[in-house]
């Protein structure tokens, strides 16, 4: 017996590839530490999540709403820092990881 | 022993009256011509029994006139008449006897003929035995009233019911061509052509002093004549307003017959006329009542029936305007009755049976009634109620307890919402396309128990506060009082719809969007338009992918956060439908390195055309059911135990449904119990039934949406921190603190009613304790 | 939304979420941005058993601004006003990062009751206490606890005086009640006395570092 697909409608979600496996995870999700939204959601200044509201990666590994990230580096009081650790900010060189997204 | 002045009187009055008989005659000769003439008088003037043909003789009338006349002379009238009088009191027993007879008759065959020949042979009676006109009008006067008195003193109460059943069937006579036989008396003698058929009855019952006696029982005849005539004729009809109809009928009909017993004497039409004035408004009047009374009684079912019952409010309407008639407050507070007395009735369990027999009849507030159909009687009652009463107090008295009982519906909001964005394949839509599409008004009836309450500012316009919504979905989105439960319910239906689109094709969502959008406004549905963005996306990231590698995997690729919460119970897909997921996710992630795919395989739809040894089945499931069979492709028999280790996270009701349909469609077969194999050769199927199997794609989808009902309900529990955190840290407080306080409470939307309510509830379960308004926490 | 509301929306949410911490947040009234904060005194130290409440204000700017915190409850702590409950903590200054919350700033308030810091005190007095003699500042801090946090003991704080509503002053300023009977015995009034003895931190070791004279030097003024 054989089984042919000719169609297949599907669901799914669009998620930040943040290097964690959350396969298992139908909770909110992380959230951007300086906003507290989620990342799959938008930063406050956005009304569309996804492209037109990225992410940003910063060379310590930290991740963040993009827009959020760069208000806070905009301040004085942030010494350009990461607000995570206190390390200076520096953006990290995203590479297309043509391998497994998984 | 008679004294000597006594002796003078008596004969000094013996004298006078001797010399007043006699005259001037000489002798007794006078005395002798007056007892003649006494003679001739007493005996003309006698009542005679007709039944008795020997006695009326013929006299000479020259005679008796002479006769009369010296009598009169003697100034002896009185006694005569005196003696005339107590001969008919003797002679009564005769008319006595006749009466009795007709009344017999009437009783034993209940005919109104009796009646009618009775007054005919009374009159008989009364003409045989009147005094001659010449005797003068005094005479004839007193006559006339013994008579009358004699005969009333002589009826049985079954007259009455008698002569109103002949009275009442005069209507008849009135427009016959001619007079039945029974309408003319036997014994009269043949005139010309009465005017009309029943002249001779009306006549007869004057001569004998009933319309007089009889008045109010004619008029009731009258009034129950019409309102039969209301009720035959405009009971249930409501096509066409019966107000004009009815008064030309009075005109046609009931005017003429009312000449005869109100206007006999008239000369002349205008005569006529002024006569009738008064019983004719009175007339008028009760029409206008009785067609007002059957349009409240049948208000219920007219407002069902609407708009095809226009004209009947339009009766209802002009009827009760006429002046004499209940205020139209009276009018309004009637008809509100009258409509809770009905939606009360129908609302017991009894009726319902009763309801369900009754052929197309629609109940409002049916426990089994779809909540459309409520939904479409509801918007009925508002368009009826306004034109009865624009200022639309009655609309809100009895609007309000439909409303408070739609939402106790759970599906209430749904129906709406369905409505709203035009639901086309259930039938006839609330909304009306050409109705102008506006912005929702606020609705603000007045509640003056509320303690809140303020009175309207200085300088508000005639229209502050009015209830004035201009559409219907105003009216609809009214029975609640907040609008952000329904954008809830929007997205969760929008979700729906979305979700179900295989072709991308959305168009009719994005339409419905934007006419919502002028309803509710931009920021209520910033949600939908993330929704939308991602339909457009997926069709595009679809194109590119299917570009890279063409693949039957169509995704609809949503961002998580701006639909609905989706029921999680996602499982991983085995063979060929895992490796197309892969396959699709690493496409997708060469597109757009940043992101990845998560999928939600329990949702939607697979096309499918399964290829055994004998046929090709083709068949649309859902994700499980595909799963199952590929499962089958790999190994022709299964146990349910092992499906269930495969699916981790299904649940075993879920995978049984899922064999059945395989089963159904003659795919596979239940070999043992929970042991199921290929049919790779076609065997009997018993019964198929496709419907339950076609109709799961659908069903499965929508519930998987948690209703915004169902999200609120988990709210609460969250806001119920807020207010035990102010409780403990402020002490008391007034509901108004608590809800200014909420409002700040994230995704916080309810109403101080809504939180009224939350707050009783919570002091049920013992948590809170309230006293003159302040609420703080039980210890 | 207004992304200050939002946040502060979601961390009270949160907050309230999370039963374990025993930390609270809540509205004081209308306003959003004017919140009351409360933990519990740690365990382990002269704070234990003590509720501690927090006035917390929230920027314009926030998060990008540190949140304004200080003490309700009267704390005797080298980084906390006696007086007015300003707090001494680099993250409400220049270590605040919009990563923080509330509830962890409430935390790191927690901790601090847990670690002074007297070489940047917020307190001169209390921090000169400290380093002098920390088993009297503990005492003192304790009292202070028992008093004004609702900590374990008398509660009617009357301590060893009896009456309801009056309160061992010497203790409250951390005092050994010998030396102020000594100066009292002079013919001073007790509060002077307390006063003075206080501020000149006549406690423990320092007690030899003071003489009697500078002292009624310091009480005739």
């Amino acid at each position: 017996m054989k089984v042919h697909i000719k169609h297949w409608h599907a669901i799914a979600q669009w998620r930040w590839d943040i290097g964690k496996n959350d396969d298992d995870d139908d909770g909110e999700g992380d959230v951007c530490g300086i906003c507290r939204v989620p990342f799959e959601g938008c930063c406050p200044s956005c009304k569309m999540p996804g492209d037109d509201c990225p992410l940003i990666w910063g060379e310590c590994t930290h991740v963040f709403h993009m827009h959020c990230l760069l208000q806070w580096i905009g301040t004085a009081a942030s010494k350009q820092q990461c607000p995570m650790d206190r390390r200076p900010w520096v953006t990290a060189e995203r590479k297309v990881d043509a391998g497994n997204p998984r | 022993m008679a004294t000597d002045s006594l002796r003078i009187y008596t004969s000094a009055k013996w004298q006078k009256a001797f010399e007043r008989l006699n005259g001037a005659e000489p002798g007794i000769q006078g005395l002798l011509s007056f007892s003649e003439a006494w003679q001739i008088a007493s005996n003309f003037l006698y009542p005679r029994d007709i039944n008795d043909p020997g006695s009326l003789k013929s006299q000479d009338m020259q005679r008796v006139r002479a006769a009369f006349d010296l009598v009169g002379k003697s100034r002896m009238l009185s006694m005569l008449l005196d003696k005339f009088l107590e001969d008919m009191r003797r002679q009564q027993y005769l008319v006595e006897r006749d009466v009795h007879r007709y009344m017999a008759e009437y009783e034993s065959a209940g005919k109104a003929e009796a009646i009618m020949q009775l007054i005919f042979r009374l009159v008989a009676w009364y003409n045989a035995w009147k005094p001659i006109n010449e005797l003068g009008p005094t005479i004839l006067s007193a006559y006339t009233l013994a008579f009358q008195t004699h005969i009333f003193s002589i009826f049985p109460p079954s007259f009455s019911r008698g002569f109103k059943q002949l009275i009442a069937s005069t209507f008849d006579l009135v427009s016959a061509s001619s007079p039945p036989p029974w309408a003319i008396p036997r014994d009269l003698p043949p005139t010309e052509q009465p005017p009309r058929p029943d002249y001779m009855l009306w006549m007869s019952c004057e001569t004998l002093g009933l319309l007089e006696r009889y008045e109010s029982l004619i008029s009731s005849v009258c009034y129950e004549h019409i309102e039969a005539h209301v009720h035959e004729t405009c009971a249930k009809k409501w096509d066409e307003p019966m107000l004009p109809k009815l008064r030309d009928w009075m005109t046609e009909k009931i005017v003429p017959w009312m000449i005869m017993p109100y206007a006999r004497g008239a000369r002349s039409a205008d005569e006529a006329r002024a006569m009738l004035q008064g019983v004719g408004s009175r007339f008028d009047y009760h029409v206008c009542k009785t067609l007002c009374d059957l349009r409240i009684q049948e208000i219920f079912d007219i407002i069902i029936d609407y708009p095809d019952s226009q004209s009947a409010l339009q009766d209802l309407k002009v009827a009760s305007s006429r002046p004499g008639l209940d205020d139209i407050n009276v009018i309004v507070d009637r008809v509100r009755r009258r409509l809770q007395e009905c939606l009360q009735r129908v609302d017991q369990r009894s009726q319902l049976v009763i309801t369900l027999r009754k052929a197309n009849k629609k109940r409002l507030l049916h426990p089994g009634a779809d909540t459309k159909v409520i939904l479409a009687q509801y918007v009925s009652i508002i368009r009826c109620l306004r034109i009865i009463d624009p200022p639309g107090v009655l609309l809100y008295k009895v609007a309000d307890p439909i409303r408070k009982y739609l939402r106790g519906r759970a599906d209430t909001i749904r129906c709406i919402v369905a409505s709203l964005v035009g639901d086309g394949e259930s039938g006839d839509s609330l909304v009306d396309e050409n109705e102008p599409i506006q912005p929702l008004q606020q609705m603000q009836a007045d509640d003056y128990t509320d303690p809140n309450w303020e009175p309207e500012p200085i300088d508000a316009g005639p229209d502050f506060r009015t209830n004035k919504p201009s559409d219907v979905i105003s009216t609809l989105v009214s029975i609640y009082d907040s609008k952000d439960l329904f954008v809830k319910e929007l997205q969760v239906l929008l979700t729906q719809r979305l979700l179900a689109v295989k072709d991308g094709n959305y168009e009719r969502e994005r339409r419905n969007i934007e006419i919502l959008k002028i309803r509710f406004g931009e920021a209520a549905l910033q949600v939908c338009e993330v929704m939308l963005r991602d339909m457009t996306d997926s069709r595009r990231i679809d194109q590119h992918v299917q570009a890279q590698k063409p693949m039957p995997l169509h995704p609809t690729i949503i961002s998580k956060h701006f639909w609905p919460p989706l029921q999680t119970n996602s499982f991983t897909m085995p063979g060929q439908f895992r490796e197309i997921q892969e396959s699709y996710a690493r496409e997708y992630h060469l597109f757009k390195p940043d992101k990845k795919l998560h999928w939600l395989s329990h949702l939607g739809t697979i096309k499918l055309e399964i290829e055994l040894q004998d046929r090709t089945i083709s068949e649309e499931v859902p994700p499980l059911e595909a799963s199952i069979v590929e499962l089958f492709s790999q190994k022709d028999t299964w146990t349910v135990d092992q499906l269930v280790t495969e699916f981790k996270s299904v649940e075993k009701t879920a995978i049984l449904k899922a064999l059945t349909t395989w089963v159904d469609l003659g795919v596979l077969k239940e070999e043992e119990s929970d042991r199921y194999k290929l049919l790779e050769v076609a065997e009997a199927v018993p019964s198929r039934s496709k419907a339950p199997a076609r109709s799961a794609p659908v069903v499965e989808e929508t519930t998987h949406t948690l209703s915004a009902q169902q999200q609120q309900a988990e709210q609460m529990k969250v806001f119920w921190k807020f207010i035990e955190g102010m409780l403990t840290n402020l002490g008391t407080l007034p509901l108004a603190r608590i809800q200014a306080m909420l409002k700040f409470a994230p995704g916080y939307d309810r109403t101080i009613e809504q939180l009224a309510e939350f707050m009783e509830a919570a002091r049920r379960e013992g948590l809170v304790q309230v006293k003159d308004g302040m609420w703080k926490l039980c210890r | 939304m207004d992304a200050r509301l939002r946040r502060v929306n979601k961390e009270i949410a949160d907050c309230k979420n999370d039963k374990a911490s025993k930390i609270t947040i809540d509205l004081i009234d209308d306003n959003p941005f004017h919140l009351i904060g409360a933990f519990d005194g740690p365990e382990g130290t002269p704070y234990e058993g003590g509720r501690f409440q927090v006035d917390i204000v929230i920027p314009e700017n926030y998060p990008f601004q540190p949140v304004k915190m200080k003490f309700i409850t009267k704390v005797y702590h080298p980084n906390v006003s006696s007086a007015s409950g300003a707090i001494c903590l680099d993250i409400l200054k220049d270590a605040w990062s919009p990563v923080l919350t509330l509830k962890s700033t409430l935390i790191s308030l927690q901790s601090l009751l847990c670690s002074p810091e007297p070489r940047d005190p917020q307190d001169a007095e209390v921090a000169k206490h400290y380093m002098t003699s920390r088993s009297s500042f503990e005492d003192t801090a304790r009292y202070w606890t028992m008093v004004y946090a609702g900590g374990p003991g008398d509660k009617s704080g009357a301590g060893k005086a009896g009456k309801s509503g009056e309160r061992d002053e010497i203790a409250m300023a951390g005092l050994d009640k010998a030396h102020v009977a000594q100066f009292e015995a002079l013919g001073f009034e007790r509060a002077k006395v307390i006063d003075v003895l206080r501020r000149l931190n006549y406690r423990g070791a320092n007690v030899a570092n003071i003489n009697d004279d500078r002292i009624v030097e310091e009480l005739l003024k």
